[in-house]
């Protein structure tokens, strides 16, 4: 037979954000995937040189819409330590309570997606209308629906009160039966089924060899959430402790039950968190901090998996800032996984996997149609052409 | 098939969710981020919004002691309000803030009082 080049992509209607996926196809399935990156970036890095630490976190939270509090605890992970900055336990839980609904939307807004992927737009709709009582509870807490911005470094903009709190639980105990509906159908719909199971295979061992994170590693028998390896923050208190969803499928089914699962998880996260704070309690004033020590890391777990920050600080300014976001760290398993797999499914199969490429894309130099690779010096200094 | 048959049955008989946006508008809560304003006479034109604002939307001019806001480059992230030393940045609860021309987010807008928070 004669193999043929099927390209998907960079604009697409599958695909909500620009990647390039070269399927190499004996008639309708793929004996060789191969994908590209680099048609859009976020010059995060970049603009984040120079400035200072309370204008850094600002700049941060822009890398992503839907886990912007993740990357703002990743960076403060980093600079607290290094500031010696006394945070109260109030103000940790309040980043924990923002963190966990984080990940509720964002898991609600992925379940939506996946729904249209295969048609089901009325499911879609469904999703999205539970994700709307979230939004409405993030702009009550911190201000912003998308970009909620609450943090500042060693304290927050505001301390929630009693009708916050009450409000939260409310809205929670409004949408728990609706999500739990909404479980029901993925698990049990002739539809979802029959295109979501056994297609997409990731092995234990593959996952472990590939380092993958995040729900695509725990649908595959990975026992690894930062939360609970390395607990940071709120994470750290007894009652508060995570209990990790954890599957074997390691399907395009399994990585879906398990996002429908881990909402549960954080919703009991929150309402334990929302019992724990006191409400009457003020958070302490914005102080003017310097840090000491050259360098720092920080990591957190975001929806999609494990978030890292490094973070350089000279003068009180930033010099450097490298993120990695948990989808580079998944995306290197498209080549291995659609390998094999029907051209069908592939839309299916990117999206079990809750990509999120203008997050992860950091800056690819092409000169004269070549890409070309930067040693860390020539980032720094500027890389000299003769 | 059933559970996805029944739960559409169930929202037929629901209200719809949705509004009609331009004729009843939608409620934000108190807490919500708008609309930037300063107050320019009370302003001291210490530079600390300048200094801090992540995009430069806030440029001082500290002859004239008068802060214009390029609202077009504003990200809502409210930093220039926490580190105001006399407390004179404040955001309205208007969500509707787009504007025809460019140079017209350079204006200054009529604000309402501070709202206590």
């Amino acid at each position: 037979m004669h193999e043929k080049i099927f390209p998907i992509g960079p604009q697409h209607p599958s695909l909500k954000e620009p990647i390039f996926l070269k399927l190499h196809v004996d008639g309708s399935y793929i004996t060789k995937a191969e994908f590209n990156l680099g048609y859009t970036h976020r010059g995060v890095e970049k603009c984040a040189e120079g400035y200072l630490l309370d204008t850094a976190l600002h700049a941060v939270q822009r890398t992503c819409g839907i886990c912007s509090q993740c990357h703002s605890m990743a960076f403060l992970n980093a600079v607290e330590p290094m500031t010696g900055v006394q945070v109260p336990e109030k103000v940790y839980l309040q980043r924990l309570i923002t963190a966990e609904l984080e990940r509720i939307h964002s898991h609600l807004l992925w379940g939506g997606v996946m729904a249209h992927e295969i048609g089901l737009e009325t499911l879609f709709m469904y999703y999205w209308r539970e994700r709307e009582h979230i939004l409405d509870i993030f702009d009550e807490l911190t201000g912003n629906r998308v970009h909620h911005s609450p943090d500042l470094i060693g304290t927050a903009k505001r301390s929630f009160n009693k009708e916050n709190l009450q409000m939260v639980l409310e809205k929670l105990d409004l949408v728990e039966p609706e999500i739990k509906e909404l479980r029901n159908v993925m698990e049990n719909h002739d539809v979802i089924t029959s295109r979501f199971k056994k297609h997409g295979n990731i092995p234990k061992k593959m996952a472990e060899d590939l380092d993958l994170v995040g729900p695509t590693a725990r649908a595959s028998g990975v026992n690894y959430d930062v939360r609970q390896n390395a607990p940071y923050m709120a994470y750290g208190i007894k009652e508060l402790k995570v209990k990790p969803v954890i599957r074997s499928e390691g399907d395009s089914w399994g990585r879906t039950m398990i996002r429908c699962d881990e909402i549960f998880e954080s919703m009991r996260l929150v309402r334990k968190a929302c019992e724990m704070i006191d409400p009457n309690e003020e958070v302490p004033k914005k102080k003017n901090l310097i840090a000491k020590g050259d360098f720092s890391r920080g990591r957190t777990e975001a929806p999609r998996g494990e978030n890292f920050h490094f973070v350089a600080i000279e003068n009180n300014r930033i010099k450097r800032l490298k993120l990695r976001t948990p989808t580079l760290a998944n995306v290197i398993s498209y080549a291995r996984i659609m390998e094999g797999e029907d051209i069908t499914d592939v839309p299916v199969i990117v999206m079990s996997l809750d990509p999120c490429i203008s997050c992860m894309e950091r800056v690819a130099v092409i000169r004269n149609g070549k890409q070309e690779n930067w040693t860390s010096h020539e980032l720094f200094e500027g890389k000299k052409y003769d | 098939m059933v559970s996805m048959v029944l739960k559409v049955l169930k929202n037929l008989l629901k209200r719809p969710f949705t509004s009609e946006y331009p004729k009843k508008k939608s409620k934000v809560s108190i807490n919500f981020r708008g609309v930037i304003h300063i107050d320019q006479k009370k302003c001291i034109s210490c530079k600390l919004c300048e200094v801090n604002c992540p995009t430069g939307a806030i440029i001082v001019d500290p002859k004239k002691k008068y802060a214009v806001v390029d609202r077009s480059l504003c990200i809502l992230c409210g930093l220039c309000a926490e580190v105001c030393p006399v407390k004179v940045i404040w955001f309205s609860n208007d969500y509707e803030i787009a504007e025809k021309k460019k140079k017209h987010y350079k204006k200054q807008l009529p604000g309402a009082n501070p709202v206590k928070k």
